[in-house]
């Protein structure tokens, strides 16, 4: 079997010991793929971060799928895991992409998340979603297929990050 | 003299608070990668505020030799920047320009500054 050294997939158990345990295995494809090293250093940053929201907010039960996939022109990390959100959390979820997809500020809607953080009580928050927009320089987006939620990382190599 | 040394760990991370000139220096080393950082950070770091505060110390935080932090650790730092300034105590965050990552995200918190130098945000 051949495998392709420009893709990582990998499927972990729901739990926060297994979202660690890929740092380095992202880490090193990134790093081969010919990325610089910061450039791979936030693109693994990217990972643990949707990676850690799949863990906190999926189903307990099932497994989650990390994807990194690295291309001439741009890097998709896609992360899939069963919802274990409700409706109205999984809009509110949808709403925060696209706040943060559509927001052409990124490190203004950064700032803004860390403001928020000072009064705010322990639970969801988009500050890793805006961390990954604005450190990680990367287009946000979600798909919904049947009971599993996708979201994605899209980072367009030379681009300005 | 023996320096003074107090020491914590929590998964990953570890923490080192030194006395220094006019200050507590407290350097974060390691990883900082709990699922809830905020309930080791936010009592250990309201401690060493109020020693701050009682002593008319500056409370330095040294992050140039962490290694990653997750998101979920900028919220016990951004409570303590604004718990220092409800107490009246100095605050400073110290970071490394070398490391891109903390180039980035200490940037934002610069937005946490104040004119009279009381929070601070410094890049090394």
């Amino acid at each position: 079997m051949d495998l392709d050294p420009s893709v990582l997939e990998l499927t972990l158990p729901p739990r926060w010991e297994a979202v660690r345990a890929v740092w380095d295995a992202s880490r090193s494809i990134l790093e081969r793929s010919g990325l610089a090293d910061h450039e791979a250093y936030a693109l693994a940053m990217v990972a643990q971060e949707l990676l850690e929201n799949a863990v906190k907010y999926g189903a307990e039960e099932d497994g989650i799928t990390l994807s990194v996939r690295v291309g001439p022109d741009r890097v998709t990390v896609e992360v899939r895991s069963r919802m274990g959100v409700d409706g109205g959390n999984l809009r509110a979820f949808g709403d925060a992409v696209r706040r943060i997809r559509d927001c052409p500020d990124t490190f203004g809607a950064y700032v803004e998340r860390l403001q928020q953080a000072v009064a705010r009580a322990p639970g969801p928050s988009e500050l890793g979603l805006a961390r990954i927009a604005y450190e990680g320089n990367c287009a946000l987006d979600f798909r919904i297929d049947g009971g599993t939620l996708a979201v994605l990382a899209v980072y367009e190599r030379g681009g300005s990050g | 003299m023996t320096e003074q040394v107090r020491r914590w760990a929590e998964g990953e991370l570890r923490l080192e608070v030194r006395p220094g000139a006019g200050e507590l220096r407290l350097a974060w080393l390691g990883r900082s990668a709990d699922r809830e950082p905020g309930r080791f950070l936010l009592p250990l770091l309201g401690q060493l505020l109020e020693e701050c505060r009682a002593a008319g110390l500056r409370l330095h935080l040294d992050f140039t030799a962490l290694e990653y932090m997750n998101s979920s650790t900028f919220t016990p730092i951004v409570k303590t920047i604004d718990g220092a300034r409800r107490a009246g105590v100095s605050i400073a965050l110290e970071y490394s320009q070398a490391r891109k990552w903390q180039a980035l995200s200490f940037s934002a918190l610069r937005t946490f500054e104040t004119p009279d130098g009381r929070v601070a945000v410094l890049g090394r």
